[in-house]
């Protein structure tokens, strides 16, 4: 048996809500209604074959085939988190999060893996508490509803969509950093990513990005909510550019600043070994994606990687707050 | 760095706008001994706008709009030259005669201010005429404001030396006088245009051009912001709130049902992102709203002028089909046919399960059953599988339909069988689900699943997915049937489920499409639809199509859940869809078949029969095959 969970602040994450939640009608009828309960295994309405007799027939005719072994894939994951002020900034706005957990033994526990990385709005007072509002609010939001119910005794499973799960995260975090400043003048970008099992969960909203590097290749998996991105999605700008455009900083989308925020939300399946990388925009403004791809390339340990990375961006001038998290990820 | 969010740039811009805020003249002021304050109507960051009376006109009172800029500039050259060019640019603007545009009369610097005196505009604002609205907006009076705009910007762009480019028209800037003209007012940023000038100038948001934002004005530029302007005002959708340049994923007659296709193809024109794809100035743009305005003209041709997409969407999308053949049967055909290399299997509700040859639809040959059929054939090797209401599953020869067994469950089959690894697999209305060797039609096992099984089980390497009238989802183990996991849904699981990727997908009776993950049968993501889902998902492309009750066929990104696009048909959809090459063919209950393109779900063409089309398509060599409850098999070409 072995189990660990890794919390990298040291905040106490919350749980009430999850003592508090009623059991759905569906989740009573759920539990009066078990199959298992009342399984019968064969009895065959013609002949009446032994159970040896059903596997080895099913066995026989499944030749070929991997039976009955339930080979479910689930990820090693190693991770690395920077969060750095940069090289001219004198307050980090960012802040960042990461959490995970597996559990080993008889009753194994789906690896899960939540890593979150938030930019507060540089032009604004409180960016700073922003993206620790959102940051954590949000943790809080996908431990209490995910997280926790793994944990639990009673075998429910996860009640709400993933997906739903993520986006009511990035909205209670909006709401959270919403009601935090009167003025509403207080913004950040939350990106958050879950793994759980085999799968990539993701809600993004602004311009930090989350990279996936599968096979020697990086590939962005979010979209920014910038003016520049959009820019380049109709044609009128190039990526060269965007680089040097005066208003490369402005946001369409931001956390915090109106009641309601629409989410990005994805999900897919890992490939079988690669690397996720999450950071704010103080790492691909300064270092272009195809430095980022060869320095993933080396194939150094992740803390290694993540420093490198890091070392790059200040070299490059380190004009803003620089956040990293970097996960390996190698599916058994 | 400073960063700012468009929603703050759009609120701060707006809190300009907000009277008394910062208005240096107050009522009763006087102005070169000539002009007395008598209210303000506008204060921005540098300018305000104040409407005065001329006192020349002491008998009568003569109204005028005074506009008052600041002139910032510390450094006495750039005030200097700050004037200067406010005088070449007032001079300019008093030029300028034509009836959408206020006359300039005067123009004066006092102190640290320059003045510009121009016609007072009775009446109010679009903005502000949008916000009294309450029913669409009528496409004549779009047309006819339209029209006259763009007389005032073919004005303004036909200026010499160097075309004047207005750069910031919005509902806000544009006044409906009292004669039901169009006025533009606010020059306030109006400059002069020399062709390659690079500004920095950000236009107001939602409204500007791409390419605005890139310093770039050109008349193609106002056009853009023309089109932004009637868009906001035919949908009442404001651009301010929306994400810049996506005009065209809120198409106009999605909401405004008083706009022809042809009318919104000239707006989207005038929004295309490619400034060389709009209307290259404002008399292209007039041209093509004369042709609408004379609705003698055919809509193809109009159509091609405004836009040669719209033209290709305008043309009848249902062509005249024909059946290759069709074949009755004696009672109605409810589920989909099974395709062999020669043959077409089908069972109808007259008992019999019918072979017919596929390239005429001639009786190969018919075995009865004792009950109606309710479920697909499933065709595997020399064999036919199906299961009939007279509660058993027949194996039958495929060459000439003679019995190799049948097996007898304790219920009606509705669910159509499945064979993988040398197995049948199905359910009963007895609540089981069966595992049969199709050599002997013996029992492997069989799963109680508590109420009757109408889908049909999906099958993969490990695993035996399907769904209950219970509203369960199950998932078995295959070589054993045990239980692996077990979602719940509120109503009952007629539809079958689809396993792409380890995500099952399927719908249920209570309106909800799931998506599970399926190692643990946790939902990744669930879609809504208005009413019942009863049709069978297919998976294409990372596209999930399925059909409700609500009538529509829907398209969704496989991930995410999202909707791509939905087609709506006169009834319901229970049948499920099937795809060949660029579309989705599917039946409803409206008595079609149809067929619509894959990427945008846009009707290719439609077929009546004579009665609800329950069943599902099969197509094969560029044929697809659909029974109706008329008692028809049909053949039609795709």
């Amino acid at each position: 048996m072995n189990e660990s969970a890794a919390f990298s602040e040291s905040d106490k994450i919350d749980t009430d809500e999850l003592v508090n939640r009623e059991p759905s009608a569906e989740e009573e009828l759920a539990t009066s209604q078990d199959p298992n309960e009342g399984r019968e295994v064969v009895t065959g309405l013609i002949e009446h074959p032994s159970k040896q007799e059903q596997e080895t027939a099913i066995i026989r005719s499944l030749s070929g085939i991997a039976t009955g072994a339930i080979t479910r894939q689930e990820p090693i994951l190693k991770v690395a988190k920077i969060c750095h002020v940069g090289a001219v900034r004198e307050r980090n706005e960012d802040s960042c999060l990461l959490f995970q957990s597996e559990a080993g033994g008889h009753f194994a526990l789906m690896p899960f893996g939540l890593y979150i990385v938030a930019d507060g709005m540089g032009g604004h007072v409180n960016g700073h508490i922003a993206s620790k509002i959102a940051s954590r609010t949000a943790a809080q939001s996908i431990v209490d509803n995910i997280y926790m119910p793994l944990l639990s005794d009673e075998d429910t499973g996860i009640q709400t969509p993933i997906q739903e799960v993520m986006t009511a995260a990035v909205q209670t975090a909006n709401a959270a950093v919403f009601r935090s400043d009167p003025d509403n003048d207080s913004g950040t970008t939350l990106t958050i990513a879950l793994i759980l099992g085999p799968r990539l969960y993701i809600a993004h909203v602004g311009d930090s990005r989350i990279y996936l590097f599968n096979e020697g290749k990086l590939e962005p998996v979010s979209t920014d909510h910038s003016l520049v991105q959009r820019l380049q999605d109709v044609g009128q700008m190039t990526a060269e550019e965007a680089t040097i455009y005066q208003y490369r900083h402005v946001l369409l989308r931001a956390v915090g600043q109106t009641e309601q925020v629409d989410v990005d939300t994805y999900m897919r399946r890992l490939p079988k070994a690669g690397r996720l990388l999450l950071c704010s925009d103080g790492l691909p403004t300064m270092v272009s994606d195809a430095k980022i791809e060869e320095i993933l390339a080396q194939n150094k340990p992740v803390e290694e990687t993540a420093n490198n990375l890091l070392q790059v961006a200040l070299d490059a001038g380190g004009y803003d707050n620089i956040t990293i998290i970097l996960v390996d990820f190698t599916l058994q | 760095m400073g960063r700012l969010t468009t929603r703050q740039l759009a609120s701060k811009q707006s809190r300009k706008n907000k009277p008394g805020q910062r208005s240096s003249l107050q009522p009763g002021d006087m102005l070169q001994n000539r002009y007395r304050i008598v209210g303000t109507l506008g204060v921005g960051g540098f300018s305000s706008v104040y409407q005065a009376r001329d006192m020349r006109f002491h008998n009568v009172t003569k109204l005028c709009a005074i506009k008052e800029m600041i002139i910032s500039a510390p450094d006495p050259q750039l005030r200097e030259l700050t004037i200067k060019s406010f005088e070449r640019e007032s001079s300019l603007l008093a030029m300028l005669d034509h009836p959408a545009i206020p006359d300039v009369s005067d123009y004066f610097t006092e102190s640290d201010r320059s003045y510009l005196v121009m016609d007072m505009i009775r009446g109010r604002d679009l903005e502000a005429w949008s916000e009294e609205q309450t029913e669409q907006m009528k496409q004549e009076t779009a047309l006819d404001w339209l029209l006259q705009l763009c007389n005032a910007l073919i004005h303004l762009h036909r200026q010499k030396p160097v075309p004047i480019i207005f750069r910031d028209l919005k509902p806000s800037n544009i006044m409906l006088d009292q004669y039901n003209r169009m006025v533009i007012i606010d020059f306030g940023i109006a400059k002069l245009f020399e062709t390659g000038n690079k500004g920095t100038m950000i236009g107001t948001e939602g409204y500007s051009p791409p390419e605005q934002y890139r310093g770039q004005a050109t008349p193609a530029g106002d056009i853009y912001a023309l089109g932004a302007t009637f868009h906001h005002l035919l949908t009442r959708q404001d651009p301010r709130l929306e994400p810049p340049f996506t005009f065209a994923e809120r198409p106009i007659s999605a909401v405004n049902p008083n706009v022809s296709p042809a009318f919104e193809a000239i707006i989207m024109r005038c929004l295309a992102y490619d400034p060389s794809e709009r209307f290259h100035d404002a008399t292209a743009l007039k041209e093509a709203l004369e042709i609408i305005d004379k609705p003698a003209l055919v809509s193809p041709e109009l159509a091609a002028v405004a836009s040669p997409e719209a033209a290709a969407a305008s043309e009848a999308p249902v062509g005249q089909i024909k059946p290759l053949w069709k074949f009755q049967c004696e009672d109605e055909i409810r589920r989909s046919a099974a395709i062999s290399d020669e043959m077409i299997l089908v069972g109808a509700y007259d008992n019999n399960l019918y072979a017919l040859t596929t390239g005429n639809g001639e009786l190969a040959w018919k075995f009865p059953t004792s009950g109606g059929l309710g479920s697909a054939p499933y065709v595997y090797e020399d064999s036919v599988y199906i299961g009939s209401v007279d509660q058993h599953l027949y194996s039958l020869k495929l060459q000439d339909g003679r019995l190799n067994w049948r097996f007898a469950t304790e219920g009606p089959i509705y669910s159509s069988p499945t064979v993988r690894f040398d197995h049948v697999f199905f359910g009963s209305d007895d609540a089981n689900l069966y595992a049969l060797n199709i050599a002997q039609g013996k029992p492997i096992w069989k799963a109680n699943a508590y109420s009757a099984v109408r889908s049909t089980p999906f099958v993969t390497e490990n695993h035996v997915f399907f769904g209950t009238e219970g509203g369960y989802i199950y998932c078995l183990d295959l070589t054993t049937g045990k239980n692996k996991w077990q979602s719940q849904a509120k109503r009952a699981v007629t539809s079958s489920p689809t396993v792409v990727d380890d995500i099952v997908f399927v719908g249920s009776v209570d309106a909800t499409f799931l998506a599970l993950d399926a190692s643990s049968g946790w939902i990744i993501w669930r879609f809504r639809a208005r009413r019942p889902i009863i049709s069978s998902p297919i998976v294409h492309d990372g596209i999930v199509y399925f059909g409700s009750s609500d009538g529509s066929l829907y398209a969704l990104d496989m991930d995410t859940g999202r909707q791509l696009w939905a087609f709506e048909t006169e009834g319901q959809v229970s049948s499920s869809a099937a795809i060949w090459g660029e579309a989705v063919y599917f039946g409803s209950t409206d008595g079609h078949v149809y067929s619509v393109s894959q990427k945008r779900g846009q009707l290719r063409w439609k077929f009546k029969t004579g009665g609800a089309v329950i069943a599902s398509p099969i197509i094969a060599d560029d044929v697809v095959y659909i029974g109706s409850t008329d008692h028809n098999l049909y053949a039609l070409a795709v």
